[in-house]
């Protein structure tokens, strides 16, 4: 709740002329944003529609009201913005991580090899299964169980239903858990169920 | 039946989503169901998979480059990406090709006759269908004024 508010204060002061206030929200959401993005686009178009968020949101500083989460707000338009760059011809493949280096930091540094080893099969793994979902409940899954918006807040990002964003998250989740039991990469000591 | 009925709402249970009454319900029969119960850690397992992908840096400069672009005019997007400026260019060329062409066509055509534009289409005119298919994204509306100019450049070539 306190970075809700701590957001919400951030881009009234932004929209008051505090150009910190601006740099502040990027520093906190543009790798959050990244990561969502990456599940979605290739890295490289990731980091293009990152920057083009913010730019909308720089632009759109002065319309912005305090109505709901700016994270809410930010994902509505980087959602439309890679469901838009989907819809292209000749559009780029998802990005699917095989190579092991974004799994690296899953395994403690200093780990033995066989453990890192490990870490990045699962990780490929997580990737596999989260691309093979469609975009719909992609996107909804992500932005419950990873960037923790309520379900109203995910119907407002994906201008749907909550309703539906219960049947999305559901079906994903259900997909994915089922993905990984088969893949026995949901049994790997290193994913630790936090809640 | 009734097991299938909680299982279907585990999801929404996790994520806080059912109304107390119901959450309680449902925390009480996951409580005494291995099967509930065993899928349900499955499902938080997923969420943990997910939430174990690492986040990773922008490249340098992003965040100038953001402020650089929102600064500068709108029509400064049309430089920002060559594929798409390429794709705008080659969109309003063939919108100028096939405006020859059905002014050729008016021009030609025998009196009484009216075939099918599909048959005679040039492939630039189909591209041209087929990307107009895209018109809902709003990028083009955004860029209308850029595809405006890069026709009436056109046209004043020709």
């Amino acid at each position: 709740m306190q970075d809700r508010d701590d957001d919400v204060r951030l881009m009234l002061a932004f929209a008051a002329g505090d150009e910190a206030a601006f740099a502040a929200l990027f520093e906190r959401w543009s790798r959050p944003l990244l990561r969502y993005l990456e599940r979605t686009v290739d890295a490289a178009t990731a980091e293009e529609l990152v920057q083009e968020a913010f730019v909308r949101v720089h632009r759109a500083r002065e319309q912005y009201r305090p109505e709901a989460r700016f994270s809410t707000w930010l994902y509505r338009i980087a959602t439309h913005l890679a469901w838009n760059e989907l819809r292209r011809p000749r559009r780029r493949a998802p990005h699917v991580r095989v190579d092991g280096e974004a799994a690296a930091p899953i395994a403690a540094p200093g780990a033995p090899v066989d453990e890192v080893v490990h870490a990045r099969r699962v990780s490929a793994e997580v990737e596999s299964a989260l691309a093979a979902l469609p975009e719909r409940q992609r996107a909804a899954l992500w932005l419950a169980a990873v960037e923790g918006l309520s379900y109203a807040e995910v119907a407002a990002a994906l201008a749907t239903s909550e309703v539906a964003v219960k049947a999305l998250v559901h079906r994903a989740r259900s997909a994915l858990a089922d993905a990984l039991a088969g893949s026995g990469g949901a049994d790997d000591a290193a994913l630790e169920v936090a809640r | 039946m009734r097991q299938d009925r909680f299982a279907a709402e585990l999801s929404a249970w996790i994520d806080g989503e059912l109304p107390g009454a119901r959450a309680a319900e449902v925390a009480e029969h996951v409580a005494s169901c291995a099967s509930c119960s065993e899928r349900a850690l499955a499902l938080r397992r997923a969420d943990a998979a997910l939430r174990a992908i690492p986040l990773r840096e922008l490249a340098p400069g992003a965040l100038a480059e953001v402020v650089r672009r929102a600064r500068a005019p709108a029509r400064d997007d049309a430089t920002r990406a060559p594929a798409r400026r390429g794709r705008w260019i080659a969109l309003a060329a063939a919108a100028s090709a096939a405006a020859a062409g059905v002014a050729l066509y008016l021009a030609v055509r025998p009196a009484g006759v009216h075939p099918d534009p599909l048959d005679s289409a040039s492939p630039e005119d189909l591209a041209v269908a087929i990307d107009l298919d895209t018109v809902e994204d709003l990028d083009v509306i955004a860029n209308l004024e850029v595809l405006e100019a890069l026709v009436a450049q056109e046209e004043g070539r020709g």
